[in-house]
């Protein structure tokens, strides 16, 4: 074991030439002593150390963990945030869509082309014989009445006889 | 100093024990207290489409403008300040904002300009809700079918009001979390169903065309209303139902009540003679007469149980096929007293009248079929006029289709589809059951047909098609209860071509003024639609007949006019461009003619006529025309065009210069 000189509180020290009551004065000397312990080893303690660290790890897993916790959180209101305002860009689009939609069926409305027609345009109303219908277009009604009377889908066949 | 960490580390921890343990509860019902509402997600209407999938109603997002009144220092500075803005009273509304504490709406569903304007006061106290409003863009067209929602967005009339459940769709609640900054972050729960779409089976321009017209001819006749139905008479959809006087969906507080009737479903009228069908049918069907069988119209009276009834013209000795045609009231009640009460009653219930057709249009109504046990000894010839029974337009136009396609009454249907995505609600097919048979409705089709080619219903002739119909001019009965001298309801049912109908049509004019009858009140109008549609719909002409003189005015650089000068359809020479009168008849209906005109052309300009197989024309070059000049070329040459893609012509076959028959095929490529 080292020793170490240590130099006393001053307080307790009696003052240097004090005479003590009934007592011979004698000077007090010091000796310097040379101590050289750089030889010496600390004896480790592994059980320590060993809970030392696993106490830092234990730390430090729980410090990343809340770390994690908190990141996950933030995150989760990140993400919050950016639904919430795709969910707005989704409703703003599709309200865009459907005013688009509205002005267009306005823009083509067949009084307004009727009255663009004939007043901007000076366009008139085909006569009939103008009107001629070009062959590869399915007509209206592909079926003669008497081929929908046969229809088979139509139910019921019967006439209103008597009972 | 170590010390007073250590009591810092413990408070802290302390503190954080407290918060988070012991006051965990209070403090997270604070918290969401103050970031967490529940709001209920509005479903935003579906669009209402045609047939042709063009939006007829339609729903946006507009702003809501309401009021936390204990939030206002001011009310009057802000009733002062907002009411011009939004045209409404500031007295009034500076009344409300007193009169109510937590909350009171100022105006729902605003503009967006008037939203503007007030958003730039930044008034305390007044707020913005998003809300759905309802938007027509074709204001009235098809009004009375469409229909109209209230404020709370619940339909009030038409397709709103029968199919509000389906068209509304279902509310949701969601759980929206927000910051300080109101900034939402987290919302969850049921986001409600939005409404589903729903197509009918209107056409947008052909409900225009019969609008346009039934609207022209109340105003020509000062008539009190009128009402017009199209109809297609091989499935029942209804193509068109046009009403007037008629209302702007967009404003329909506006108007009185009196345009919001649809009439076409909710209006009981007797008939008159196009009630007459019924009873010929019917005798024809029960074998009790012949088409050719002559009845005597006894000078145009007959005398039934003390009653004598006279027709409009003393007739004699008539067919059956001209007792249609005329319109002889005696012959037609010599049918109904052969048939009997019973039969004619069955017969008139086969036919739909007396019990609503299940359209699905609210307010429709059954009309007024007394059974024979409530009728007089004068009521079977009255109801075979078509007086004393009280039917709806829908009733008698569904009648005329089921002659129109070969005796099968079907239900008249005003919804084609709904859906919502990719998924379609399952409607029920076409229904229908037989009234007459194949022949009867051949027959009937046939007299009907006389009637409009030399009947009282020539107003209706067609240019370039066949149509058959019937005039019907009815008294209308007074408030007293007797039948009224000046008041009528003229009418005429048709369909068109004869040999294939593809729409039926009825016009009925209520109470004209300056004349009467349906032959000249409500046939033209018939013609007119009629001929519009039939263009549109892309029917070919069947009746080379009629094709009268008919001014041209096309001015000089129409394309396909030089065509035209060629093939001798139009005059040529200096004053060409001017209005000149022709006679022209397309080629495709005689074809015999068109090559005796082309004859007078230079020989292998136009065509030529073989001698051994018939009539041949040259086709020409048609390399580089346009869709229409093509057309003009193949129709004066008596071709039948068979045309793919569009622009000009790039292809064709056979090639320019071979010799066909006329009526062949020509096909042509066209490319851009």
């Amino acid at each position: 074991m080292a020793t170490i000189a240590v130099t006393l509180p001053r307080a307790r020290r009696r003052p240097r030439y004090q005479p003590v009551a009934g007592r011979a004065v004698f000077p007090e000397i010091y000796f310097v002593k040379q101590i050289d312990n750089s030889r010496l080893r600390r004896e480790v303690d592994r059980e320590k150390r060993r809970e030392c660290f696993s106490l830092l790890g234990l730390g430090i897993l729980v410090f990343f963990s809340c770390m994690l916790f908190a990141w996950q959180h933030f995150q989760c209101l990140r993400y919050g945030y950016q639904i919430e305002e795709l969910k707005k860009q989704r409703t703003t689009l599709q309200e865009c869509n459907h005013r688009l939609q509205l002005e267009e069926a306005a823009l083509a409305n067949p009084q307004r082309i009727d009255t663009l027609a004939r007043t901007e345009l000076g366009l008139a109303s085909p006569e009939p014989r103008q009107v001629i219908p070009v062959g590869g277009l399915e007509p209206f009604l592909p079926e003669s009445p008497a081929e929908l009377a046969r229809n088979g889908s139509v139910p019921g066949g019967e006439l209103p006889r008597e009972p | 100093m170590a010390a007073a960490a250590v009591l810092w580390v413990i408070g802290l921890f302390a503190r954080l024990y407290y918060l988070q343990i012991i006051q965990y509860v209070d403090l997270m019902a604070r918290a969401q207290r103050q970031q967490c509402r529940v709001i209920e997600v509005t479903p935003k209407r579906g669009t209402i489409y045609d047939r042709q999938m063009q939006p007829l109603a339609i729903s946006l997002s507009v702003d809501s403008v309401y009021a936390m009144p204990t939030e206002i220092p001011d009310p009057e500075l802000v009733a002062k300040s907002a009411a011009p803005i939004l045209g409404l009273d500031a007295i009034e509304l500076e009344g409300r904002l007193r009169a109510s504490r937590t909350f009171c709406w100022v105006k729902r569903k605003v503009s967006d300009e008037q939203a503007e304007r007030l958003r730039a006061l930044n008034l305390k106290g007044v707020y913005f809700q998003q809300e759905a409003k309802r938007f027509y863009p074709h204001h009235e067209l098809a009004a009375h079918v469409v229909g109209y929602v209230g404020v709370d967005d619940d339909g009030l009339a038409g397709q709103e009001y029968a199919l509000n459940e389906q068209i509304r769709g279902q509310a949701g609640k969601a759980l929206v979390a927000a910051d300080a900054r109101r900034q939402t972050f987290r919302s969850q729960g049921w986001e409600g169903q939005p409404g589903k779409n729903v197509v009918l089976t209107l056409d947008r321009t052909i409900q225009y065309i019969v609008e346009k017209e039934l609207r022209a001819a109340v105003q020509k006749w000062q008539a009190a209303g009128g009402t017009v139905i199209v109809q297609n008479p091989g499935t029942g959809e209804v193509l068109a139902m046009a009403n007037e006087p008629t209302f702007d969906p967009n404003r329909f507080q506006e108007s009185s009540f009196e345009a919001h009737l649809n009439r076409a479903v909710g209006w009981v009228y007797e008939p008159g003679s196009t009630f007459k069908l019924v009873t010929l049918a019917a005798a024809l069907e029960e074998q009790l007469t012949t088409p050719n069988e002559v009845i005597n119209c006894q000078h145009g009276s007959i005398v039934l149980a003390g009653h004598v009834i006279h027709d409009h013209e003393p007739y004699d000795n008539l067919t059956v096929e001209q007792v249609l045609a005329q319109s002889s009231g005696v012959g037609v009640i010599k049918l109904a007293l052969r048939l009997g009460e019973e039969r004619f009653y069955r017969y008139i219930t086969a036919f739909g009248f007396g019990a609503r057709t299940g359209i699905e249009a609210p307010g429709e109504e059954r009309g007024l079929v007394k059974p024979p046990r409530r009728w007089s000894g004068i009521s079977i010839g009255e109801m075979a006029m078509g007086q004393e029974v009280g039917v709806t337009p829908l009733q008698i136009v569904s009648a005329y289709s089921a002659i129109a396609n070969g005796g099968v009454l079907f239900q008249p249907r005003l919804v084609r589809d709904v859906f919502l995505g990719n998924a379609h609600d399952p409607l029920l097919p076409a229904a229908g059951h037989r009234v007459v048979s194949e022949r009867t409705a051949a027959t009937m089709r046939q007299f009907l047909t006389a009637v409009v080619e030399g009947g009282t219903g020539q107003e209706a002739q067609l240019n370039g098609y066949t149509a058959a119909g019937k005039t019907g001019t009815a008294q209308k009965i007074d408030p007293s209860g007797s039948y009224s001298k000046t008041h009528y309801a003229a009418s005429f049912a048709g369909f068109a071509p004869v040999s294939r109908p593809a729409v039926t049509i009825l016009v009925v004019i209520d109470s004209p003024v300056g004349a009467i009858y349906g032959a000249e009140v409500a046939a033209p109008v018939f013609r007119s639609i009629a001929e519009q549609t039939l263009a549109y719909l892309n029917i070919p002409h069947d009746n080379p007949s009629r094709w009268p003189s008919v001014v041209r005015s096309l001015p000089a650089d129409v394309p396909g006019q030089k065509l035209a000068q060629r093939a001798g359809l139009l005059p040529s020479g200096p004053d060409s461009a001017g209005a000149a009168t022709s006679s022209v008849r397309p080629a495709s209906f005689s074809s015999l003619e068109l090559i005796a005109s082309l004859g007078t052309e230079p020989a292998g300009n136009l065509g030529t006529m073989g001698l051994e197989d018939g009539p041949s024309v040259t086709v020409p070059d048609l390399t580089g025309l346009a869709v229409r000049q093509v057309a003009l070329e193949c129709q004066h040459l008596g071709l039948e065009l068979n045309l793919t893609g569009s622009g000009l012509a790039v292809e064709q076959n056979p090639a320019g210069g071979s010799q066909i028959p006329v009526g062949s095929h020509i096909w042509v490529r066209f490319a851009r």
